[in-house]
């Protein structure tokens, strides 16, 4: 058997780490306003097309300074704020007002589809009439060359983006945990998912609520999207459609109601996705000597596992009896 | 106290509560009894502006609060407790009663909730547990502790005692007789549980359909044959 490399794994890891923090967010905002966010994967392009643009004004100059590595932190950062005051707009001159009308689930997740592909066009049509400055041109855009390698002790070299991606889940996972259960605006955030009306009579401001975990969800998709750039053949707004079925497949396989499901979930089907066609493409090579590439075909295995996942344990990761199972 | 001037309340276009108007007098217990389907809780939710009053006026203390939306009647100083669905299931006890104090600022938060818990000990044994993993009566008393957080004058509950044992039922009845003689509190009652709780009210309003059969001193329902028969299952 063909024995993975370290750097695989942690690219793999990357992946799924990116799609945890994906899967969270869109989780996050069907937990408190029952709305599924079709426009996430768009979110994570702007967090992209963020890191796109400092390297293109500001950090392709910078590239054999120490102060290069800076953008790893400054574009998450900038991404963070930029997407979450997207998601916050999306909600309060779109979704809100409909809630407000009282429409229905059906008809929310169709708004947000409208409202994706206004954003996704706009996107695409300020990329186009944009000049960049030294990467060429920014629609589909190739960063990868602007890659520089850092040197781990034990690990060898290795690409910054695919170190912080689950570093920042990891952080985003256990602060979020803190925030939900060691602040009163966490726990009020958890008693407006549980009982809204109970929480409006006990004097909660549940709309401020809804606002913040628009802003969360956006924020750690700009997040996570500014480290994928690296990943991605092309900054293309168009990319989104493909990330967002494995969002939504992340986010299901985790339970749909758990933010630590979704968490789960995401880094199950993502760093699958990344996993499973290699090894299946390497078995294949040393039982027939050929060489096919399924990594194409990538999202035909996380669906495999949704659908199995849902005839199994159809409330997801999350609604599984963890201990139930352990003492047999 | 409180003053509700022929009420007309609803959800959408079902009229439910047609011209209802009492009196809570200060430091009183007033219970609402009747049959199932009545239109008690709607009666209960119009007042806190959660169904839709069509017209009538809700007056508390002199001023009118018809209009006010129920998270800024607490600031009134009227605290209701739904019937079902009346605490945080996925939170602690602890959680539950800090979500209660929400806004009060941290000393006296504490202090409240050391308060309620020397009123109610048998919650303090089970300040971490989940919520839902209470018993009936814990969790009934846990929704009067959480409306008590913000030291109401008046109190608005909806049917406390059902589902309870009738000894547990029993035992809250009594803890809501305190509420008025020792906390000083002015109640609101809704009960399914009648003649237990007329026993131990002041004023009291029979409710059938919506409408207002019978409204006066509590212990003149409990001795009205006819209506006691008839709607209360009293002998």
């Amino acid at each position: 058997m063909v024995l993975p490399s370290l750097e695989f794994l942690l690219s793999s890891a990357a992946a799924g780490a990116a799609l945890a923090l994906l899967s969270m967010g869109i989780t996050l905002t069907y937990m408190t306003t029952r709305v599924s966010n079709f426009a996430h994967a768009t979110m994570a392009i702007i967090g992209a097309v963020t890191t796109l643009l400092l390297l293109d004004r500001f950090f392709a100059g910078l590239r054999d300074s120490p102060l290069y590595y800076t953008l790893f932190l400054v574009s998450p950062l900038l991404a963070a704020v930029v997407t979450g005051a997207v998601a916050v707009i999306m909600y309060v001159t779109t979704i809100r007002p409909l809630i407000k009308k009282g429409t229905g689930l059906i008809g929310l997740m169709i708004a947000t589809l409208a409202f994706d592909i206004i954003l996704n066009n706009l996107l695409t049509l300020f990329l186009q009439l944009t000049p960049a400055q030294t990467v060429g041109r920014l629609l589909e855009a190739n960063v990868k060359g602007y890659l520089v390698p850092v040197s781990i002790p034990l690990v060898g070299y290795m690409y910054p983006h695919r170190l912080f991606l689950p570093i920042l889940a990891l952080l985003v996972g256990i602060g979020l945990h803190l925030f939900l259960t060691r602040t009163q605006f966490g726990i009020s955030m958890r008693a407006s998912i549980e009982n809204p009306q109970l929480a409006r009579i006990i004097g909660i401001n549940v709309e401020r609520v809804y606002l913040v975990s628009w802003f969360l969800s956006g924020a750690t998709a700009g997040m996570a999207g500014s480290l994928l750039a690296f990943e991605m053949p092309g900054i293309s707004p168009a990319a989104a459609y493909l990330y967002i079925v494995s969002i939504f497949a992340g986010s299901i396989v985790g339970g749909l109601n758990s933010i630590y499901g979704a968490l789960a979930g995401g880094f199950l089907v993502g760093s699958m996705e990344a996993i499973v066609p290699v090894f299946i493409s390497d078995v294949y090579q040393l039982v027939t000597g050929e060489y096919i590439d399924l990594l194409r075909y990538q999202r035909m295995f996380s669906f495999l596992l949704l659908i199995l996942v849902l005839l199994v344990a159809p409330e997801g990761l999350a609604g599984i009896k963890w201990r139930g199972i352990r003492r047999g | 106290m409180l003053r509700v001037e022929s009420l007309n309340v609803g959800y959408g276009k079902f009229h439910i509560i047609f011209d209802v108007s009492f009196e809570v007098k200060e430091r009183t217990i007033f219970t609402i009894v009747g049959p199932n389907g009545g239109g008690k809780s709607t009666l209960l939710n119009g007042i806190m502006g959660i169904a839709t009053v069509f017209s009538g006026r809700v007056l508390y203390k002199g001023q009118d609060i018809t209009r006010v939306p129920p998270h800024e009647k607490s600031k009134y100083g009227i605290g209701y407790t739904p019937q079902t669905d009346n605490i945080f299931p996925g939170l602690t006890v602890m959680e539950n009663l800090m979500m209660a104090a929400y806004g009060l600022g941290e000393s006296m938060a504490r202090d409240r909730i050391e308060k309620v818990l020397a009123y109610y000990p048998a919650l303090r044994r089970r300040i971490d547990a989940k919520a839902r993993n209470l018993s009936g009566g814990e969790r009934q008393m846990l929704a009067i502790s959480m409306n008590l957080m913000r030291d109401p004058e008046f109190i608005i509950l909806d049917e406390p005692t059902s589902g309870l044992a009738p000894i547990i039922a029993k035992d809250l009845l009594k803890r809501i007789v305190g509420m008025r003689d020792e906390l000083k509190k002015t109640i609101l009652l809704v009960e399914q549980n009648a003649k237990a709780a007329l026993e131990v009210s002041d004023d009291a309003m029979l409710l059938v359909s919506g409408r207002s059969e019978f409204i006066g001193k509590a212990q003149a329902l409990l001795k009205d044959e006819e209506l006691g028969r008839k709607y209360l299952g009293v002998k």
